[in-house]
């Protein structure tokens, strides 16, 4: 203790803040540099030698790398659409005043609360397909029965579904907070003009509500590219790569095949995307997005 | 026209209730399933379902791991991390807040970089890390990658902040040194803010929990 009182200020912020720096360089900043390095790495036999954009390029030309992007592609930007427009629409819905309104919000609001894994184990007994709920429902109204996670086609819309059911909750929080925040006179004076339910949203809400679209969008992207573990306990990327996105790809490229090369530029790659979401959340913050 | 409105009124609210109870149906299943016998669940009776709810499933589950040890394992990490951050961002915190010197804004800034860029997709790096330690299949492998946590300072920052200048001098001039400043006047003065972080270590943690446990660990026994 006796050099914190000779050190001054500096001395006192440096010891104060040693802890968590030294964890943080360790686990944070220093993997960020790694992660760049190693993406400019190969392997010939054991040892490393540097191949230049190699391990980038031969993502974009490798079929399954194809696959992958394509994948995270379409269900990025399916999660971004889904996640802005219902959830705008639920929130319409959950900003009525109704007397059990508490009781109607929990279905969606329950499940934010639970983690992946566990929301993808209550699906996976659902899309069983010997004694699944969803084909039982199904055979009962006299459609056929399908092999959700194991069908090229539908193992990833049903991903997908399961990621909605879990996120669209929380989703609608946001607009149901900038909903409940609307001025009341701009309702009212829509009221009486005899707005009809389509030019109200139209021409005040969804204006009204863009600052929280361009908030929802932003997480929207983040989560749909972070949230993956849905993918290790339903469908382990397959079936022949059908439901493989870029997280995942990581994961299976590092760890089960040992190409850190690849891994690392797939990596690189969503750490700019995450990056690029980042600075544009703080310029949403620094400058609303405001019709006033 | 009076028809008309009743129906603007009364067509969201059924169609609220039907999303409503579409989205319940997986947590309610899954809760059935729990207590009722597997073949009768799909007979849809739901009569008979009352009849025969079960433990059994319960016990099944408990003799196939040990579920006991896996419990243990989890209070030990939670608590663990729990308590090791709360020092850590507190301490940084402090710095953050109260201590005025060159460089702070770097300093900032790479904390900064934590909430931007979450743990899952450093898991290749940081599985290097820990294999160049050995520390694979052990309690720091799972505790060390969160020890440091920006969430966690940052809220320990805006509270610091928020606490009188007065206080804090009065204790100097009592004699206390920084340290006891913190730990006598600035902790207990934020203590309403704990649980907040603790309920974000436990949250965010837990469901971040797999993809270390694929990885870091082997088996979490």
């Amino acid at each position: 203790m006796k050099f914190l009182k000779r050190g001054g200020p500096g001395a006192v912020a440096a010891a104060f803040l040693f802890p968590s720096l030294l964890f943080l360089t360790i686990f944070t900043i220093w993997p960020i540099f790694w992660v760049i390095w190693a993406s400019f790495q190969g392997k010939v036999g054991r040892t490393r030698v540097f191949v230049g954009l190699e391990n980038y390029t031969r993502l974009f030309t490798d079929p399954v790398g194809q696959r992958v992007i394509r994948n995270t592609l379409i269900y990025v930007s399916a999660g971004l659409v889904v996640s802005v427009l219902c959830g705008l629409l639920l929130a319409l819905l959950l900003n009525q005043s109704l007397k059990y309104m508490a009781a109607l919000r929990f279905p969606f609001l329950a499940p934010i609360a639970l983690p992946m894994v566990s929301v993808a184990a209550i699906w996976l007994f659902l899309f069983t397909p010997r004694v699944g709920l969803i084909n039982e429902v199904f055979q009962m109204v006299g459609l056929p029965r399908y092999n959700w996670l194991s069908d090229r086609e539908l193992a990833l819309p049903s991903l997908f579904v399961v990621y909605i059911w879990k996120q669209l909750g929380y989703f609608s929080l946001f607009y149901l907070a900038a909903l409940q925040a609307l001025p009341n006179d701009v309702m009212d004076a829509a009221k009486i003009d005899g707005a009809i339910v389509w030019a109200k949203f139209r021409h005040i809400i969804w204006p009204l509500v863009s600052p929280t679209t361009y908030f929802v969008s932003t997480i929207a992207v983040l989560n749909a590219l972070q949230q993956i573990d849905h993918v290790f306990v339903l469908t382990e990327g397959g079936p022949n790569n059908a439901t493989n996105m870029a997280l995942y790809y990581v994961y299976e490229q590092g760890f089960k095949f040992f190409k850190t090369g690849t891994a690392s530029a797939v990596t690189v790659l969503l750490l700019s995307v995450l990056l690029t979401m980042a600075i544009l959340q703080y310029v949403y913050l620094e400058q609303r997005v405001h019709y006033e | 026209m009076s028809n008309k409105r009743t129906a603007i009124r009364i067509v969201p609210v059924i169609i609220l209730i039907a999303l409503g109870l579409l989205w319940v149906i997986p947590l309610v299943w899954t809760l059935l399933a729990a207590f009722v016998p597997t073949t009768q669940l799909l007979s849809f009776t739901p009569l008979e379902w009352l009849q025969n709810l079960t433990f059994q499933a319960f016990r099944d589950a408990w003799s196939v791991a040990p579920f006991a040890r896996y419990y243990v394992n989890t209070i030990i990490w939670v608590f663990g991390l729990l308590f090791l951050q709360l020092i850590a961002v507190s301490l940084a915190g402090f710095a953050l807040a109260r201590i005025q010197v060159r460089g702070m804004g770097f300093v900032f800034f790479l904390f900064l970089t934590q909430l931007m860029v979450p743990g899952s997709v450093l898991l290749l790096p940081n599985y290097q890390t820990i294999v160049r330690f050995d520390w694979i299949d052990s309690y720091q492998a799972m505790m060390a990658p969160y020890f440091a946590s920006a969430f966690g300072t940052f809220l320990m920052r805006q509270a610091f902040k928020q606490v009188p200048k007065e206080l804090e001098e009065a204790a100097r001039i009592d004699g206390a040194n920084t340290l006891r400043i913190l730990w006598y006047v600035f902790i207990p003065v934020t203590r309403a803010l704990r649980p907040t972080d603790g309920y974000d270590v436990i949250l965010q943690r837990l469901a971040q929990r797999l993809q270390a446990l694929g990885t870091y660990v082997r088996q979490f026994v």
